[in-house]
C-alpha cells in the first residue's frame, strides 16, 4: 500500500515537472490553440455543432480524470489506460467522422461546382448570385461558403486574405481547390474563373471515369476472395464431422 | 368483463365527443368560408413548424410518389397515417405479447425490433422510389432538352414534356410547371426550393435549376449547350453508378447462395454420418463454426458495400 502511494506521489510529480517544462518554454498555450483550431477545423468539415462537441468532450474529460484519480489510488494499470483511452475518445471519434464524411464531402464540392458552372453560364450573372445559389445547397461548406458571402457583404479590401485563411483551415484538397476557383472567380475574372473550373471537372470526369473502373476490378477482385474464403469454411463445416470421426493416414 | 365492456363504452363515448367537436368545427369553418381542416391536418401543420421534420415528412412524401403503383402522389398527410398507423400495431403487437403471457422485458425488446425493421423497409421504399425518378433522369434531360429546341419556350416544352412520362412521375413535373408558370419570382424560387429539398437528388436539382434559368433569362443556345453536358455527365454517372452496383450485387447474390448452404450442411449431414455423430451439431464448436462463418459474411458484406460506395 505504501509502496503504491509513494508510485502515486512520483507520477503526479512528473506530471507536474512535465507541466513545468512545458510552460518554461511558452509553448503550452500554443499546444492548446492548435488543438482547439485543429478541432474547430474538424467540426466545420463535418457540419457539427461545436456545443455539442464540447458537452462530449468535458464528459469525457471529467471521466477520465475521475478514473485516472482512482486508479492511482488503487494503482491500476487498467484504470489508467482507460482514463487515456477516454481523454483522446473525443478528438479520434472526430478524426473518424471527418474521415467518414470524406466521400460526401467530395460529392457536394463535385455538386457545387456543377451549380456554379451552371449558373455562371448563363449571363447576365453576379458573382453574389451564384452565392447565394450555393449557399441554398451546402452542408458541410455551409459555414465557409457563408463566410465569404458576410465578408463580401462588408465589403472587405483583403478578399485574399479571406480565402487563403479558409483554403488553411479546409484539411481536404478538393474543398481547397474548388475554393482556389472561387477565389479566381471572385477576385480576378468571373469567366476565367469560370473556365478554370471547367476544365478541372472535365479532367475530374475523366479521372472518375477510370476510377470507376478500378472500382469495379477492386469489388471482382474482393468478391472472389470473399465468395472462396466462404465456401472454404462452408466446405470445412460440411466435412468436419466425418473428419473427426474417422482418422485417416497415407502409410 | 362487464369492466372491459365499460371500459370500451367510456372510450366510445370519448371518441363520439371528439368527433362531434369535429364535425362542429368543420361545418363552422365551412360556413365561414373556409377550407375545413381535419384533426391530421393541424397535426401536420403542427409537426411541420420544425424545419427538420418538415423536411424529413417532405422527403418520405416524395419517395412514396414515384413507387410504381402511385398515381396521384402521396400527401405528407397519408405519410403520417402511415407512421402512425405502424405505431398503433407495433402497441397492439406488445399487448398481445404480454396476453400471451411472454416477459414484459422480451416483449418489450420484440416490439422494438419489430419497429426497426418497419422503420428500416419504409426507407428501402423511399430509397427505391427516388432511384426510380434518377433512372428516368437521362430520359427526361434529352426529352426536354429536344423539346426545348423546338418551341423555344420552357413552360411549351414542360407542356409537352409530362404527358410521355410515366403515370408516377407526371405530378412533380405538373407541380414544376405550375409553379414556372408563376409571376412572382420569390414565390416561384421558394417552391422550386421545396421541390429541390425533398427530392433531394444532384440531376434533379441542376434540371430544375435549368427550367428556372430558362424561364428567368433565357438564352436558347447557352440552355441547350448545359442541356448537352448535363445529359452527358447524368448518363455516364448513373451508368457507372449501375453497373458498380450491379457487380456488388451479383456477389452479394453468391454470398447469400452461400448462407443458404451452409444453413443446409447439418441437414445433409444428419441424414447421413453415424448416430454418434449428431451430437456435433449441439457442441459448443458447431457454435464456434457458425459465428465464425457469420462474422466472414458480415466483413464480405461490409467490404463491398464500402467498395461500392466509392468515389
Amino acid at each position: 500500500m505504501v509502496l503504491r502511494g509513494m508510485l502515486a506521489v512520483f507520477f503526479l510529480l512528473a506530471l507536474d515537472f512535465l507541466r513545468y517544462r512545458i510552460k518554461k518554454f511558452d509553448d503550452w498555450r500554443g499546444i492548446r490553440r492548435r488543438y482547439r483550431v485543429l478541432v474547430e477545423d474538424l467540426l466545420q468539415s463535418c457540419a457539427l455543432v461545436s456545443s455539442s462537441y464540447d458537452r462530449i468532450q468535458a464528459i469525457c474529460w471529467w471521466s477520465a480524470l475521475v478514473i485516472c484519480l482512482y486508479g492511482l489510488v488503487v494503482f491500476s494499470w487498467r484504470h489508467l489506460i482507460f482514463s487515456l483511452c477516454l481523454l483522446v475518445l473525443p478528438l479520434g471519434l472526430l478524426a473518424v467522422h471527418f474521415k467518414a464524411s470524406q466521400k460526401d464531402r467530395r460529392r457536394e464540392v463535385r455538386f457545387l461546382k456543377r451549380l456554379f458552372l451552371l449558373h455562371g453560364s448563363l449571363s447576365p450573372v453576379s458573382f453574389e448570385e451564384v452565392v447565394s445559389v450555393l449557399k441554398e445547397h451546402a452542408v458541410y461548406l455551409r459555414e465557409t461558403i457563408l463566410i465569404i458571402d458576410r465578408e463580401r457583404k462588408r465589403n472587405n479590401n483583403n478578399l485574399d486574405e479571406v480565402y487563403q485563411d479558409l483554403r488553411l483551415h479546409a484539411r481536404d484538397l478538393e474543398v481547397q481547390l474548388f475554393l482556389d476557383n472561387l477565389s479566381q472567380a471572385d477576385r480576378i475574372h468571373f469567366k476565367e474563373g469560370l473556365h478554370a473550373l471547367e476544365t478541372d471537372m472535365e479532367i475530374q470526369q475523366l479521372i472518375r471515369t477510370y476510377q470507376a473502373e478500378r472500382q469495379k476490378q477492386q469489388m471482382e477482385v474482393a468478391g472472389i476472395f470473399c465468395g472462396l474464403l466462404l465456401s472454404f469454411w462452408l466446405t470445412y463445416y460440411l466435412i468436419y464431422p466425418w473428419l473427426s470421426a474417422n482418422t485417416f493416414s497415407l502409410f | 368483463m362487464l369492466i372491459l365492456g365499460l371500459y370500451v363504452l367510456l372510450l366510445l363515448l370519448v371518441m363520439e365527443f371528439f368527433l362531434r367537436d369535429m364535425e362542429q368545427r368543420k361545418r363552422m369553418q365551412t360556413l365561414l368560408g373556409l377550407q375545413p381542416q381535419s384533426l391530421l391536418d393541424k397535426w401536420v401543420v403542427k409537426l411541420g413548424a420544425k424545419p427538420s421534420i418538415d423536411r424529413w415528412l417532405a422527403r418520405m412524401s416524395m419517395g412514396f410518389s414515384f413507387m410504381p403503383y402511385q398515381r396521384q402522389g402521396v400527401r405528407k398527410n397519408q405519410v403520417v397515417v402511415l407512421i402512425l398507423s405502424l405505431f398503433a400495431l407495433l402497441v397492439i403487437f406488445f399487448f398481445l405479447l404480454i396476453y400471451s403471457q411472454v416477459n414484459w422485458k422480451k416483449a418489450l425488446i420484440s416490439m422494438l425490433l419489430a419497429g426497426a425493421s418497419g422503420f428500416v423497409g419504409l426507407s428501402v421504399m423511399c430509397q427505391q422510389g427516388r432511384q426510380r425518378l434518377a433512372a428516368k433522369l437521362p430520359q427526361i434531360y434529352r426529352l426536354l432538352s429536344s423539346f426545348y429546341l423546338v418551341h423555344g419556350d420552357m413552360n411549351q416544352s414542360l407542356k409537352r414534356l409530362i404527358p410521355e412520362l410515366p403515370k408516377n412521375i407526371q405530378p412533380l413535373f405538373s407541380t414544376i410547371l405550375s409553379a414556372s408558370l408563376l409571376n412572382d419570382l420569390a414565390e416561384r424560387k421558394e417552391r422550386f426550393l421545396y421541390l429541390m429539398h425533398a427530392v433531394n437528388l444532384e440531376y434533379f436539382t441542376l434540371l430544375v435549376y435549368i427550367i428556372d434559368q430558362a424561364g428567368e433569362k433565357g438564352g436558347k443556345k447557352a440552355i441547350e449547350a448545359q442541356f448537352v453536358s448535363l445529359t452527358r455527365e447524368c448518363l455516364l454517372d448513373l451508368e457507372q453508378r449501375r453497373q458498380i452496383k450491379g457487380v456488388s450485387r451479383g456477389y452479394q447474390g453468391l454470398f447469400v447462395l452461400l448462407v443458404g448452404l451452409f444453413f443446409m450442411a447439418p441437414w445433409f449431414n444428419r441424414s447421413l454420418t453415424l448416430d454418434g455423430q449428431q451430437s456435433f451439431y449441439a457442441s459448443p464448436q458447431h457454435h464456434w463454426f457458425v459465428a465464425f462463418f457469420v462474422l466472414l459474411l458480415i466483413i464480405s458484406f461490409g467490404l463491398l458495400h464500402h467498395l461500392e460506395r466509392g468515389q
